[in-house]
């Protein structure tokens, strides 16, 4: 079987494997930590030049492979003026761009353990706070990213939301609010570019519990695989990789046919 | 390295449309392909889209019998099975004077013959091939929805029925392998209209008419998908790269989902 005929790969397939985004730029937020450094990395294994942006420094080094083909820019997403800046700095570096992903998020202003984010004691500064990174950093993002994506013929923008903007999260009320946006959003963009004929596609990615610094203040004890996760089908949270692989899939050419469409990556926990 | 190597796919369904498309972009990703339906096809044909280390069944999803053979056949001639895909589906509107399906008139006969096929075959399919993926390295399995799960559409009653059983089932099947900590997936795919036999009948009546074939303009992009514009994500929920991800419905109907409640 090892002589057997093979049918051409280049043909049918996305892209030759770590050639998937050859040729393409994109903008990646939240780069520093957890999946929007996950999705950096692959993205620039997979050929992409990427712009990896993050109100912390990020540290060069953290890049990976292919790190001569990313721009770490300092960057507060909850600023208009600071969206535009980090596009001008696209067009002036790339002259195009070709992926968005809105990865930028918190749970709660400044980190730290949800403590009063419930319902009954949450403060509307906290609750803005969120919201302000959360939602219209999106928003931002989207608004920004779609008239320098046009230009060069379209693009993919990939919104990360969360399984808690489905199901409710009583314990952390701004940031269920918030992802729950990021998705709703999500549709209207993807709509909105559909008819204007934009070749633009929006789509949402739903993590559940994933190993990163966002997560580990949400859950009441640790985030070891097996009995600490026993609410999830798969019995363990997932890894910021197995998120960026999905962000891949819905960045790529491999989703040209998906737009308004929203991929939990949660071990089951939505069937539950 | 391709996207699939090593990999053992079992694809119903895999004569036209997008069992077909998967069967070739899962040959050219790396993996053995093992194709069925209950059409036939050209054994060059196949061969030449498929590579010659694909092996073509002739197979009724409907009849249990044939579904432990076929597992069987291709998990010998794999050398284990990695990958179900479950494509096989009918809309009951084949044929020069498809009966109707309106649900004021629909008879049982398409019901059941539609359910049948799309429905259990499905399931016959998860469950014959459930203790093979057990077996392996793990597994996968995805199965196409539609997504007139998620829509009314009067005129394919039965159709929309038998896909709304594949998603629920799909979630089921998914939960059931988590947590019994078998490292097998099960996710389905939503199509919206693909450009395949079933909707765009070649030999069948002319593409006219209020029955979703008359074009897409209710679609946001405002065209028809190609199979491997389905095909894709297929390979992409089949492959280790969702390796987190179960239990889902996605969505690939060029925007269609977005104006849909479910």
């Amino acid at each position: 079987m090892a002589s057997a005929e093979k049918p051409n790969l280049g043909t049918l397939a996305g892209g030759e494997p770590g050639q998937r985004l050859a040729g393409r730029v994109a903008i990646v937020s939240g780069a520093a930590s957890g999946i929007g450094a996950a999705t950096v990395a692959l993205f620039l294994r997979e050929g992409a030049k990427v712009l990896a942006t993050d109100i912390r420094a990020i540290d060069d080094d953290k890049l990976g492979a292919g790190s001569a083909r990313a721009i770490a820019l300092r960057h507060d997403v909850a600023s208009e003026r600071e969206w535009r800046n980090v596009l001008i700095r696209t067009t002036e570096e790339y002259g195009r761009l070709d992926i968005l992903v809105n990865c930028a998020g918190i749970n709660v202003p400044g980190g730290g353990p949800p403590e009063n984010q419930d319902i009954e004691n949450i403060t509307m500064d906290d609750y803005r706070a969120v919201q302000a990174v959360n939602v219209e950093g999106t928003l931002l993002g989207c608004k920004q990213a779609i008239p320098v994506m046009v230009e060069t013929g379209g693009g993919a923008i990939v919104n990360i939301s969360s399984i808690a903007g489905w199901v409710g999260v009583p314990g952390v009320v701004p940031y269920g609010a918030s992802k729950a946006a990021v998705w709703q959003i999500t549709k209207s963009v993807a709509l909105h570019c559909a008819r204007a004929g934009y070749n633009i596609r929006c789509n949402s990615v739903h993590p559940g519990g994933i190993h990163t610094p966002i997560f580990v203040p949400m859950t009441d004890g640790g985030t070891d695989d097996g009995p600490e996760a026993p609410h999830v089908p798969m019995r363990r949270y997932g890894e910021p990789d197995e998120v960026a692989a999905a962000i891949l899939f819905l960045a790529s050419d491999d989703s040209s046919y998906v737009t308004g469409a929203s991929l939990p990556v949660d071990g089951g926990l939505a069937v539950t | 390295m391709a996207r699939l190597d090593g990999k053992v796919a079992l694809i119903t369904g895999a004569a036209s449309g997008i069992g077909h498309a998967a069967a070739r972009l899962f040959a050219a990703e790396g993996a053995v392909v093992v194709g069925t339906d209950i059409q036939f096809i050209d054994d060059d044909v196949w061969r030449d889209d498929c590579g010659t280390e694909a092996l073509f069944l002739h197979q009724d999803v409907t009849d249990e019998a044939q579904w432990t053979a076929v597992v069987a056949r291709a998990a010998a001639h794999g050398g284990g099975l990695d990958i179900l895909l479950n494509c096989a589906g009918i809309n009951g509107a084949a044929g020069s004077d498809p009966p109707p399906q309106e649900p004021d008139v629909i008879g049982l006969d398409i019901w059941r013959q539609v359910n049948r096929v799309n429905a259990e075959g499905t399931l016959l399919g998860c469950r014959a091939a459930i203790p093979l993926l057990r077996e392996g390295r793990g597994g996968a399995i995805v199965n196409i929805s539609s997504i007139a799960a998620q829509k009314g559409w009067p005129v394919r009653t039965a159709y929309g029925a038998s896909k709304a059983v594949v998603l629920q089932y799909t979630r089921t099947v998914a939960r059931h392998c988590a947590e019994s900590g078998w490292n097998i997936r099960c996710n389905a795919v939503l199509p919206g209209p693909i450009d395949t036999p079933m909707i765009n009948p070649p030999k069948g009546k002319p593409l006219a008419g209020g029955d979703g074939r008359a074009g897409a303009d209710h679609v946001p992009m405002k065209r028809y998908g190609d199979p491997m514009e389905v095909a894709r994500p297929m390979l992409f929920l089949a492959s280790d790269e969702a390796s987190y991800i179960t239990g889902v419905g996605l969505n690939v109907d060029g925007g269609i989902a977005a104006l849909t409640v479910d």
